[in-house]
């Protein structure tokens, strides 16, 4: 008896379910306010009246209680702290130049 | 009164500016069983950009005069903005003060006023009102 091919985890049925998932997405959120004018305070992110901080300075720092630990091990840390940026879009690259190296690395080792 | 004509609930931002707490009590038993203002679909909402009108509370301290600017214009258009207390509308008995630069009318413009310190219930009703009237007069193509 052979295996059928659409199994519950079969990696099609998630991409199906991911492309219909993505569609009412957009088509709720196509439903919403709509007459925002662009390039003013009515398209930016509200934060209770506060205005937006830069992109980079949106996490709470902790170098005084770490300091030890960071002037021991500051030869690891010096790039690790430089690619934590605390901007979204590093963060996406990194991942996706990752899996993308992890992919070609299965692809050569004839496992996937 | 032509109020049928608007077609969308009325949602509400509430914002204090350095209010005591008696308005925003006030606003919060309009919303009660008692009052319901719900029942019209008029509700409170988490964000300016959702809301139809800005209601403000307080005589506007000096740390909030950039918010309520800035939460003005975040508010979409048509916008109508509401001022309930006495505070907002004319000081009351922090009028003058060092620590002050409102009443609300003197940062944003002010489309209702609702008396009283606080006001009851009844009267912020009166005042959603006559916001959404005016709503209606400068939202023709809501209306159609």
């Amino acid at each position: 008896m052979s295996a059928p091919i659409l199994t519950f985890w079969a990696p099609l049925l998630v991409v199906i379910a991911f492309v219909i998932v993505t569609i009412l997405a957009y088509l709720y959120r196509n439903r919403g306010e709509s007459s925002y004018k662009e390039g003013t305070e009515q398209t930016k992110v509200f934060l209770s009246g506060e205005d937006e901080p830069e992109a980079g300075m949106r996490h709470v720092r902790a170098h005084n209680m770490y300091w030890g630990f960071f002037e021991a091990m500051k030869r690891y840390y010096g790039p690790v702290v430089r690619a934590h940026t605390g901007i979204v879009n590093d963060y996406l690259i990194w991942m996706f130049g990752l899996v993308a190296l992890i992919g070609v690395a299965l692809f050569a080792a004839g496992l996937f | 009164m032509g109020i049928n004509q608007f077609k969308r609930a009325l949602w509400v931002y509430h914002l204090n500016t350095g209010s005591c707490n008696g308005c925003d009590i006030e606003i919060v038993a309009a919303l009660t069983p008692r009052y319901d203002l719900e029942r019209f679909g008029i509700k409170l909402v988490g964000s300016p950009r959702h809301a139809d009108v800005l209601l403000v509370t307080g005589p506007v301290t000096r740390q909030m005069e950039p918010r309520l600017r800035r939460i003005y214009a975040q508010t979409p258009d048509p916008k109508v903005v509401m001022v309930v207390g006495n505070c907002g509308t004319e000081g009351d008995v922090f009028h003058e003060s060092y620590n002050l630069v409102g009443p609300v009318d003197q940062i944003v413009p002010v489309d209702v006023y609702v008396h009283g310190c606080p006001p009851r219930p009844e009267a912020i009703i009166d005042g959603v009102v006559k916001a959404w009237l005016k709503l209606e007069g400068v939202a023709p193509e809501r209306t159609a």
